[in-house]
């Protein structure tokens, strides 16, 4: 099994737990509506610029690409954020 | 550059849904409880792990394994047949539940954003269906830049719903 395939599926794993622990742990009552909602959206975040940089390859795309993946992540994430906590 | 501009709209989108959501968070929240959280739960898993079969058929191509390569993008595609069976139940559950499109402004948000999204999906999945037949054929050596494209669009439609899913089912 070559390098990449082996990050590949270890992002891959990494993605899979990360929703199970939103979907079924920090979306339950154990947690604060706004603690818990902030972990979700962390999370979703997170696994946003995984999915960009390891399946999609930005982390291998010129420049100008990342750039605009990057302003993607920043602009949804931060709206979205920030209109939740307003 | 079309993904891009598909993920502005959907960006666009989400915040208008958080707007919304700030001006009525008790009917918001009361509505998201209507929906189940397995069905998307499971439906995230599912497009994941078809995004990352797509991402082994390509690398099974770029590596001359092209013999593995039908087998990746059909498992994929079979992923994303699940999502849009697991999809109709799931409307299923919700019409038989006397909730629609106009029931309020949840739930326009929730059938417009899936909607658009199952229609991605949709298309997604004969792409990667017409990828699977097409690499039974492929040689070392031949260009590999259609699977990529057809890759991009699959993983954009992954990385959406990995956004609408928290938006919709799991902001509290």
């Amino acid at each position: 099994m070559s390098r990449a395939v082996r990050s590949v599926l270890a992002v891959w794993l990494l993605l899979m737990a990360s929703t199970a622990a939103s979907t079924w742990w920090f979306a339950q009552p154990l947690f604060s509506p706004v603690a818990g909602t902030l972990a979700v959206m962390l999370i979703a975040t997170l696994k946003v610029a995984l999915v960009m940089s390891h399946f999609m390859e930005l982390r291998n795309a010129p420049r100008p690409w990342q750039i605009a993946g990057a302003v993607w992540v920043i602009a949804a994430a931060g709206t979205v954020i920030g209109i939740y906590l307003m | 550059m079309f993904v891009y501009a598909d993920m502005a709209v959907f960006a666009l989108m989400f915040g208008c849904f958080m707007w919304d959501r700030h001006q009525a968070p008790a009917l918001f929240e009361a509505s998201r409880q209507a929906l189940n959280l397995d069905f998307g739960g499971i439906n995230t898993l599912i497009l994941l792990s078809s995004s990352m079969l797509v991402v082994l058929g390509v690398d099974a191509l770029k590596h001359g394994r092209a013999t593995l390569a039908p087998r990746f993008f059909g498992s994929a595609a079979a992923c994303g047949v699940a999502f849009i069976v697991s999809k109709i139940l799931e409307y299923g559950q919700k019409f038989d539940a006397g909730i629609g499109l106009t029931s309020n402004a949840f739930f326009q948000y929730y059938f417009i954003m899936t909607g658009l999204h199952l229609g991605h999906v949709a298309v997604g999945t004969v792409i990667i269906a017409v990828l699977a037949v097409k690499s039974r054929g492929a040689r070392a050596g031949d260009s590999i830049a259609l699977y990529e494209g057809g890759a991009t669009y699959w993983h954009m439609v992954d990385l959406l719903w990995v956004c609408i899913f928290p938006l919709l089912y799991l902001v509290r």
